[in-house]
């Protein structure tokens, strides 16, 4: 089982975009009242760079279904450990889109192919690269995917980066359970004997030797999970050589 | 576009397949939930029922000042959300239907429909399963109980706020408008799924990461609260903390909106009534309050009373003072958050209506002045003037007191 470090470096945090019209923007940030506009959907280009913004990261793109309710289906399975695709999952921007995006209108239906729309597509940063995950397609499937659109997008390997990742992962489920074990004994020790307790000095120091250890393992994480973005040391050339002309 | 080829799936005997579920789910017929009527069945739309339910209207009308229902449905996609206008609020509600599972909640849940069947038409307060325009009908009832409990906790009534903003006849500031000070109706917005809500925020709101929001329009001046079952995790007692975490942040909004949200009350108040409000509806909801402060390690026991006791016995606790001293919500840890529970429910068993003192004294703007006060101007003067008036004591003497009350009152165990 899980504590809650690691529970929370496993949650994907999905990015929900919705497509605000410039004007409707500007009409936001000054406090105008205009008139409502029909909706319309916006040509692939356009959609993809609304959704992207201006995170460089390739993108996983679900979108949402009545049969879904939430398990993520297209994704995750339910029989199975999900870790894995969890953690690949992190080098994603991961995007949701709702149900209604099929409908002819939506600002971001053309993301979607127009006969065979998947539940879920891979793509590179600019959605030139798409790999759609359609039918009926095993895990290992799916992590083969997730691999070739990362090992272009990243300078190292993620298969290699995850080994480490989950013994981190292990790590900080120790530290967490000792972490609150030590902690749950200063508390029943204050409670019951009060702060002059001989028991307290003990605690606190190995509550202090956690938290060194924590902060090693904080260090030791940023480290392993950052494979080197290539999109972003491109963007970064860029504007340099802009600053310079 | 170029569209890479999906290596060809090994389809071994057996193997645990992604995707099969949503394949399967649209190839086979489905056994789906009953529709969801667009009218709402317990009233029918009738004037004479709604009007005693208190209900004004059924949506058609603008969310945060400047977007209708409708187009706040077209961005959201989902066909379950019902709106409703109270007297004080405009709720939007995408709730499924429920189940209560204990038997406490199974008791308080007909306790409430018990109240809505004498107002609404067919109600059946014996009903396993709370559809959802009965959960819009109990979210709407228990908004308007905590405005009511509100107003009489800080000895007001909807009279003394200006319609259209002002003085009263003392020459005290009263806000900008008749909702507690606020120019607009509270807005309520409840969903399943996060990610809903989270659209919700990024197109009429602000950008949450997966969180509740509590969201101030200041030109219309109007106060949304809002969350997603999604965020109260996978629970038996769902309704139920959905219901004590709305009093947790109605609490807060409540005292922001007092005289106008001009600016904030020091943490501890909010922090401490919220606590109280929320953990009224029931304590076992209290130790969670999803996207609010610092990421706390909530612990499991919720029987705070004991822990506070024993820690009062052997004078281990924060001052009262440097609590209300406290700029920061995240300068408080767990232990804390106890403490503020408990010297607020000392607070507000004593005699009078200090809770609507304190408020009055801290919003608004300071007497003699067209401006509201600084942070420093503020926490000084809650020291040295708005405790004694507000609660007839000095911080020092309440802390005092409290130690006694809590000695004498709190059990063992």
């Amino acid at each position: 089982m899980r504590q809650r470090t690691a529970k929370d470096l496993l949650k994907i945090r999905w990015d929900h975009p919705v497509f605000v019209h410039p004007d409707d923007r500007k009409a936001r940030a000054t406090g105008e009242t205009i008139a409502k506009r029909l909706r319309e959907a916006l040509p692939r280009d356009k959609a993809m760079g609304e959704i992207r913004g201006k995170d460089l990261r390739p993108l996983l793109i679900v979108r949402e279904c009545g049969e879904c309710k939430g398990t993520d289906d297209a994704l995750l399975s339910r029989t199975l450990s999900n870790e894995k695709t969890l953690l690949m999952a992190r080098w994603f921007h991961c995007v949701k889109l709702p149900k209604n995006v099929l409908a002819s209108d939506h600002p971001f239906r053309n993301t979607f192919d127009e006969k065979d729309p998947t539940h879920l597509f891979l793509a590179s940063w600019d959605g030139k690269t798409v790999i759609p995950m359609s039918g009926v397609y095993t895990q290992r499937d799916l992590w083969d995917a997730m691999n070739s659109i990362l090992g272009n997008a990243y300078e190292r390997d993620p298969e290699q980066a995850l080994d480490e990742w989950r013994r981190i992962l292990d790590e900080s489920d120790t530290i967490d359970s000792m972490q609150a074990l030590y902690e749950d004994q200063y508390d029943a020790e204050i409670e019951r004997k009060g702060p002059k307790s001989r028991k307290l000095k003990k605690i606190l120091k190995r509550l202090d030797e956690v938290k060194e250890r924590r902060d090693q393992l904080d260090v030791r994480r940023v480290k392993v999970t950052d494979l080197g973005l290539k999109r972003a040391k491109k963007a970064a050339a860029e504007l340099v050589q802009l600053k310079e002309c | 576009m170029i569209r890479a080829a999906v290596p060809a799936a090994a389809l071994l005997a057996g193997a645990l397949l992604l995707g099969a579920a949503v394949a399967e789910a649209s190839a086979a017929p489905q056994k789906r939930a009953p529709e969801l009527p667009e009218i709402d069945p317990y009233t029918e739309e009738d004037p004479d029922v709604m009007a005693a339910a208190g209900i004004v209207r059924y949506g058609g009308f603008l969310v945060d000042g400047a977007h209708l229902t409708t187009e706040v449905e077209e961005v959201l996609g989902i066909k379950s959300l019902r709106w409703l206008e109270t007297e004080h609020f405009r709720i939007g509600c995408a709730l499924p239907p429920y189940k209560p599972q204990s038997m406490q909640e199974k008791k308080k849940v007909r306790a409430e429909l018990e109240v809505l069947s004498e107002r609404l038409k067919g109600v059946k307060p014996k009903t396993r399963i709370v559809d959802p325009w009965l959960r819009l009908h109990l979210v709407a009832l228990r908004a308007e109980a905590f405005y009511a409990a509100f107003l009489e906790q800080t000895g007001m009534t909807d009279a003394d706020f200006p319609k259209a903003g002002g003085d009263n006849q003392e020459g005290e500031w009263m806000g900008q408008g008749p909702y507690l000070g606020q120019k607009g109706k509270f807005v309520l917005l409840f969903t399943t799924k996060a990610s809903t809500f989270s659209r919700f925020c990024r197109r009429f709101a602000r950008d949450v990461e997966d969180t509740p929001l509590r969201h101030m329009y200041p030109e219309p001046g109007i106060l949304l609260y809002g969350c997603a079952m999604e965020h109260l995790g996978v629970r038996d007692d769902a309704d139920t903390a959905l219901h004590a975490f709305m009093g947790w942040n109605l609490a807060q909004v409540f005292s922001d909106a007092f005289k106008s949200f001009t600016h904030r009350l020091p943490p501890w108040f909010t922090e401490a009534y919220a606590h109280w409000t929320g953990r009224g509806v029931d304590e076992r909801c209290s130790n969670h309050t999803p996207g609010a402060g610092p990421p706390i390690r909530w612990k499991s026991d919720t029987n705070w009373a004991p822990k506070v006791r024993a820690r009062v016995h052997h004078k281990v606790f924060p001052s009262f003072q440097d609590q209300i001293d406290a700029r920061d919500v995240g300068e408080f840890d767990f232990n804390d958050h106890m403490f503020l529970w408990s010297r607020m429910e000392f607070l507000m068993q004593r005699e009078g209506t200090g809770l609507g003192t304190y408020l009055r004294m801290m919003k608004g703007r300071i007497p003699g002045s067209i401006s509201v006060p600084s942070t420093d101007i503020l926490f000084r003067r809650q020291r040295e003037v708005v405790f004694p008036a507000a609660w007839g004591s000095t911080v020092e003497e309440l802390d005092a007191e409290w130690q006694e009350w809590v000695l004498e009152t709190y059990p063992k165990k």
